[in-house]
């Protein structure tokens, strides 16, 4: 199956807040741990990845600092706030509901949704 | 690497305005290239080139971001900045001629109340380099920081001097204060290395601050006939030989590390 980055089009700030509830991160290695949970199904560019960054930070769910980085680089941290937990727990609930419906219509079930 | 990649993202970014937004986006993107070349040679890619071209394509399409910048009206967040900053200033200053007004009226003290205005322009100037430093250090920086608390430190020594000279009219004793400034600033930088984890900038400040302060001790005391000159210069001469302990201290621990 060819790699794909549609599966996440409109998750990618969840995936993003959920990673930050694990630890403080970086963009560097928030992607690199999207694409290797992908099991080689799922590609992120950097750049969509840095666009939420942007977009997130200026919607108050992340906080930033500096770190040491490699070779005389900077990392820069992102931090989730508590606006950005907050927005998580929705998501997540909406997720859930979500994926029951979607598994209903894509692969059929007597159960009730 | 580095540079071939700092090279390239100032090519990228050139003629976008030079805002806290855009600078930290290339640092940022600097961070990633650096980190993907480093996984790159670590896994026996060898070839420079061939690194910095997969790096380069790794960021593939943060010229949209670049775009978005470009177009951005010159940021109005930094004028709703300032015009909070105004604002601010603005009811500050009422509150300290309010305050001055008032201790005025009742004491009827008007030859040093003035002074209310001046030492309150002082703390604000304080607060605001401070909180600018404060900022500084979080976000990695330290030249900006370290000129911002100096720069406190001198203000807070100048509004002592003024304040005690002024209140207590001892001119003749109190310069003295400004004597000390030397002292504070250093202290000052002792205190930010040990926040930042610098260990040879904390050793390099305690070993420059011990004597000085010594000496200023030594001889704003003397100065004051709170001592006499003899034998209390043995204060810095005892500077001298703490200094050479941290030195011993430090030497020691470094070749212990290696």
């Amino acid at each position: 199956m060819a790699q794909n980055s549609d599966f996440l089009r409109g998750h990618t700030e969840t995936i993003i807040l959920r990673l930050l509830t694990e630890k403080d991160s970086y963009g560097y290695e928030i992607s690199k741990n999207i694409v290797d949970s992908g099991q080689g199904l799922v590609d992120i560019k950097d750049a969509t990845i840095y666009t939420a960054f942007r977009r997130m930070e200026n919607d108050g769910l992340l906080a930033t600092y500096w770190g040491d980085g490699v070779g005389g680089a900077r990392r820069r941290y992102y931090a989730i706030t508590e606006k950005g937990r907050r927005l998580y727990a929705e998501k997540k609930e909406e997720w859930t509901k979500l994926k029951s419906i979607l598994d209903y219509l894509i692969i059929g079930s007597d159960k009730n949704v | 690497m580095f540079k071939r990649f700092s090279e390239y993202l100032s090519k990228e970014f050139r003629g976008l305005p030079n805002s806290a937004e855009v600078t930290d986006f290339r640092e940022e993107l600097l961070g990633s290239l650096m980190e993907k070349s480093e996984e790159l040679k670590a896994a026996g890619d060898t070839d420079d080139n061939s690194v910095f071209n997969k790096c380069i394509s790794s960021i593939n399409g943060f010229q949209d971001t670049l775009k978005v910048m470009r177009s951005k009206p010159i940021i109005k967040k930094e004028v709703a900045k300032a015009a909070k900053t105004v604002m601010y200033f603005s009811v500050y200053m009422l509150v300290l001629v309010g305050v001055f007004l008032a201790v005025s009226f009742v004491t009827g003290n008007w030859g040093k109340s003035w002074l209310i205005i001046v030492e309150g322009c002082f703390v604000g100037l304080i607060i605001l380099q401070m909180l600018s430093a404060a900022k500084g250090l979080a976000s990695g920086k330290i030249i900006l920081p370290r000129l911002a608390l100096f720069s406190s430190v001198s203000l807070a020594t100048l509004g002592m001097f003024l304040g005690v000279s002024f209140l207590m009219g001892i001119w003749a004793k109190s310069w003295i204060i400004m004597l000390f400034l030397p002292v504070f600033i250093l202290l000052t930088d002792i205190i930010i290395a040990a926040v930042t984890h610098k260990k040879n900038e904390l050793f390099a400040s305690t070993v420059v601050f011990v004597p000085i302060a010594a000496a200023m001790v030594y001889v704003s005391l003397g100065y004051l006939r709170v001592l006499s000159w003899h034998p209390y210069w043995l204060i810095v001469l005892c500077a001298v030989i703490v200094d050479a302990v941290i030195v011993t201290f430090f030497i020691n621990a470094k070749l212990n590390k290696k």
